[in-house]
């Protein structure tokens, strides 16, 4: 949107290689093993191989997950990420176990964006999370629709991730569509389901032909609604969805309808049940103004927070290939990823907080997650790392706007954010490697000894850290004075885990400017 | 034990809880947290904002609050009344002031009525769940000629969608969203400094303080985590915390002067406003009156509450570089599409926690700042929402997206020495009669004057200042005469 305030001028420092800005880009950073490969990147190669998920072994990052932490603090184990309806609600019983949920799945989807080998998978769970949004404590029902409409349909079809979304129990809910009968409907679905989901709002899409055009009319809005009336769960045992046919409450309009949606000619909607409704979905999942929505919005995950000033085409080329394919996602996503204007595009993305996290957790070649189910409110401990992480604003699935959270640098970039990651980076180095407690000794960390292969020179250290942390040159000042430190003036000066400078050195180096760009 | 560990010792707090907003909004953090005593400081002289302007607090409700049953129209006409209002919510409406129930309408001028939950604590007011921030809220504010309500107003730009609506209303307009938020567009104006302090206390910024032009607001969730922290489960010793971390920041602020990009100015002024703030953040804010962060009153787990001791806790500090201008999004739940509630503390509060929210803690700050004599007619707060809601029901007992709504102008009538509004009801009531856009309210005052009206009475911008920097495209020439000019 043309509000947002450009960047002037680009990053300070190097630029990245084509792999390294890949890697921020189309996954959560790299892991010291991935840059090993960087020598032999190709970015199609890359780019098929990642859309190609299923082929990807991802045993490790499965058997972390079978294996993570379980037992919610009343001594419960907490479902497995696949589990139905009945067996979460049969589960769920009070609010605290509700909460247990949350904290799994928080856990397990940090536990994929630091281990996971589908790494473009994973991101793109991300987008259609946020872009099909709905808020966590509603109730248990988002923890299914994790993994049965997100996760099942990120890298499919977009049509049948949007009629799994209107159906999903959890959407029902946060956007009411369950409460909404034919005879005086609740527009709140409808009108998100448009300007959100689907055609988008004009405003949205700034550009020419359709982009520039309302796409619908208050109208539309209040018809749709009574096309998706009676799409509900009221009454339902598990909160599964239903069609009612009934004459109860919330009952559908059956009549006739006429939609506008920026077609003069009409969309018709004959008498009707849940036919219509399937009706509007493949009207909406058909039309232009989706594709360039959906284009539009993958542009600005991937390459610019201005892709309709910075790659137009790069919308083009995504809508007309989501156009051609009937939405097919993998086939738009290609077209966006491969579009020469990706590699021309550092310095158009910053990391958001989410990205921070999982990027400096990967850096640091990190092979577990917190456990964040237990009740344990001490420092560095999982309630801590919980509330700091939601100090910095974006905390997982949890969000009352249904808009999900914004992807602009503007907005994620501010004083809370400076000394927030700050402080959270600390909190990692202190929780993986151990505390740091004095300014003139530090303990031994076999962890830390090896992920950084020490001992090592001061310099060697520095270099490999800004090589993990930043993956580009930096000022010459700023790696001289990085140096000076850790070696205490000696950059020969040999570091091991218990070197009192080198934690405060991570920290720095994960929290600086330099790292904060996607 | 540090501050730090303090807190945590004295624990007990609850689940952190997160994000109950619109748009960009969302505050996290927790409401439940002990205060330490406040240590205690030596007086120091208050600072208001330079050039005789007043400090300018702007709350956005975000979600678009149902404005029809927080001032209702109990006595506009009958035709409002008794063919309307009534008949089109029938199970939303509040009843009028004079009718037999418990719960109703408090009475302003005999034709508007406040939402009972906004005059929580004022005499004969019938309150349910009590609490010690029941000090009469809005209807006090008002009584005391402090509050000004502007019925109708709303934004000509309007459309059914709140992202868009809230858009056009942080940028001051529709035509201008290439030119940042109206208020740096008002620190603009009126030729402050880049560095001239605004602050948004909430973990994002504020959209109207966005600006293409450098400035950048402080952003601050938390007053207790303010600033980078090492921090350790051990014991150690706050010189020593504090050596490492300068330690860090004697590596990293270097780094915020290789470049011009948004990263390095943000983190620029990041410090600058660090070093202005941390003593202030240091000691714990002791309000001078009872604001409402519980979380059985409030649909916010406090975050509205906890943003306004922030703001009131800066604005008191005596800093060389005065508090200018202060913006918070409230949330919690304002979308009410359904099950809104009306009056109800015991079935469904949905509505009278949104609306004590709001009045109970509106009417804390402005305790909070005038117990300060120095504050006393030098603050104004603007209170808008992005649009009302439908003057009828829906089948789920609630509302939707609507057009028309209130305006809030609250700060001194004269009960403190100088007046800087005059209270009182303004704006022209449409009618019920003609359903505005969405069928909604009508909307007759452009919000942007109201806006104006302050802005040129209070803070010394001129009328050609108003039409060609803060809100470009928008004719004012007269306010309604809220704001006292100077």
């Amino acid at each position: 949107m043309s509000l947002l305030i450009p960047f002037s001028g680009n990053p300070p420092g190097g630029a990245p290689s084509l792999a390294r800005l890949a890697w921020n880009r189309m996954a959560f950073g790299p892991r010291p093993e991935d840059i090993a490969t960087f020598g032999s990147f190709d970015l199609i190669a890359f780019v098929d191989q990642q859309l190609d998920y299923e082929s990807i072994n991802d045993a490790a990052c499965d058997a972390y997950l079978a294996t993570m932490p379980n037992t919610a603090p009343d001594n419960s184990t907490v479902p497995p990420l696949d589990a139905s309806l009945d067996a979460l609600k049969s589960y769920v019983n009070n609010f605290d176990r509700e909460v247990a949920l949350k904290r799994y799945l928080w856990m397990a989807t940090y536990a994929r964006a630091l281990l996971s080998k589908r790494q473009l998978f994973e991101v793109m769970v991300d987008f259609w999370t946020n872009h099909f949004h709905t808020d966590f404590p509603t109730d248990y029902t988002k923890y299914w629709e994790d993994y049965y409409v997100i996760r099942q349909h990120a890298l499919g079809n977009f049509r049948d991730l949007l009629e799994a979304s209107a159906k999903s129990p959890s959407m029902l809910q946060f956007l009411s569509n369950r409460y909404n009968d034919g005879s005086n409907p609740n527009e709140n679905y409808a009108r998100e389901l448009l300007e959100l989901h689907t055609v988008g709002s004009y405003s949205y899409v700034p550009g020419p032909g359709y982009r520039v055009q309302p796409n619908y009319t208050e109208e539309d809005v209040h018809k749709a609604a009574r096309i998706l009336s009676g799409w509900t769960n009221i009454n339902s045992p598990n909160h599964e969805f239903y069609f009612n046919a009934s004459r109860n409450w919330p009952r559908h309009d059956w009549t006739e309808k006429q939609l506008w949606l920026g077609n003069d000619d009409g969309y018709y909607f004959p008498y009707g049940g849940i036919e219509q409704g399937q009706q509007l979905l493949d009207i909406l999942a058909e039309h232009p103004s989706t594709a360039y929505f959906i284009a539009f919005k993958l542009c600005r995950r991937f390459i610019s927070d201005h892709p309709d000033s910075f790659c137009p085409d790069a919308i083009e080329d995504g809508a007309q290939a989501f156009l051609k394919s009937h939405g097919d996602i993998r086939q738009t996503v290609r077209a966006i990823l491969l579009h020469p204007k990706f590699a021309q595009s550092w310095g158009q993305k910053i990391k958001r907080p989410f990205e921070f996290i999982a990027s400096t957790m990967r850096a640091m070649g990190l092979t577990e997650m917190i456990n964040l189910l237990p009740n344990q409110w001490h420092t560095n401990g999982p309630r801590d790392f919980e509330r700091n992480i939601s100090l910095l604003g974006q905390v997982l699935f949890q969000l009352t706007a249904p808009t999900g959270y914004p992807d602009i640098g503007v907005a994620w970039w501010n004083s809370n954010q400076v000394f927030g990651r700050w402080t959270l980076a600390n909190m990692l180095v202190a929780r993986f490697f151990g505390e740091q407690t004095s300014t003139t000794s530090a303990p031994s960390n076999a962890l830390l000894q090896g992920v950084l292969g020490l001992p090592k020179t001061a310099t060697e250290v520095v270099d490999l850290l800004i090589e993990r942390f930043i993956g580009r040159t930096i000022h010459a000042d700023d790696r001289a004075a990085l140096i000076s430190y850790l070696g205490n003036g000696n950059s020969n000066a040999s570091i091991q885990s218990d070197s009192p400078r080198l934690r405060p050195l991570i920290g720095a180096v994960a929290a600086s400017p330099y790292a904060q760009w996607r | 034990m540090n501050r730090r560990e303090f807190l945590k010792g004295c624990a007990s707090f609850a689940a952190v809880a997160a994000v109950r907003g619109f748009g960009l909004t969302s505050l996290v953090f927790d409401s439940q947290l002990p205060r330490p005593a406040r240590a205690l400081s030596p007086q120091s002289p208050n600072q208001p904002p330079p050039n005789n302007r007043d400090l300018l607090v702007l709350v956005f409700v975000r979600g678009g609050i149902d404005g029809l049953n927080l001032v209702v129209p109990f006595n506009t006409s009958d035709k409002d009344r008794r063919q309307y209002y009534n008949v089109l919510r029938p199970t939303l409406n509040i009843p009028p002031p004079n009718s037999s129930h418990t719960r109703k309408a408090i009475d302003l001028d005999g034709r508007f009525g406040l939402h009972p939950d906004a005059a929580r604590g004022a005499p004969g007011v019938n309150v349910p769940n009590g609490h010690a921030s029941d000090t009469g809220g809005l209807y006090e504010l008002y009584r005391r000629g402090d509050l000004a309500i502007v019925d109708a107003t709303g934004s000509f730009d309007v459309t059914g969608s709140h992202f868009d609506t809230e858009l056009y209303v942080d940028m001051g307009g529709k035509s201008n969203l290439g030119s940042g938020g109206w208020l740096s567009r008002y620190l603009d104006a009126i030729g402050e400094p880049n560095d001239a302090l605004a602050v948004a206390p909430q973990w994002n910024p504020a959209p109207s303080l966005f600006s293409p032009f450098g400035r950048s607001s402080l952003v601050v969730p938390d007053s207790d985590e303010f600033g980078p922290q090492w921090r350790t489960q051990a014991w150690m010793n706050d010189a020593t915390r504090a050596a490492l971390v300068q330690a860090q920041r004697n590596l990293l602020q270097p780094m915020y002067q290789r470049g011009n990009t948004f990263i390095e100015a943000v983190g620029q002024s990041a410090f600058q406003a660090y070093d202005e703030l941390a003593n202030v953040f240091a000691t714990s804010y002791a309000p001078s009156a009872n604001y409402v962060t519980s979380g059985s009153h409030v649909p916010d787990y406090g975050h509205f509450a906890r943003s306004l001791q922030i703001v009131a806790q800066i604005a008191k500090a005596s800093l060389s570089n005065p508090l200018r201008v202060a913006a918070i999004d409230v949330g919690g739940g304002y979308d009410t599409h359904d099950n809104q509630g009306t009056l109800d503390w015991n079935g469904n509060n949905r509505y009278p926690r949104l609306i004590t929210n709001l009045s109970n803690n509106l009417k804390a700050f402005c305790d909070d700042m005038n117990a300060d004599p120095q504050w006393r007619g030098r603050y104004v707060i603007i209170v808008l929402s992005e649009f009302g809601r439908v003057l009828y029901q829906n089948d789920s007992a609630g509302t939707d997206h609507g057009s028309g709504n209130v305006m809030l102008v609250i700060g001194s009538g004269g009960g403190y020495g100088t007046p800087n509004i005059n209270a009182g009801i303004y704006g022209d009531w449409p009618g019920l009669s003609h359903l505005g856009f969405n069928d909604g309210l009508q909307i007759t005052t452009d919000y942007r004057r109201v806006i104006a009206d302050v802005l040129t009475a209070r803070m010394g911008v001129s009328t050609a200042q108003i039409n060609n920097v803060v809100f470009p495209g928008f004719n004012f020439s007269t306010g309604l005469g809220i704001a006292v000019p100077k």
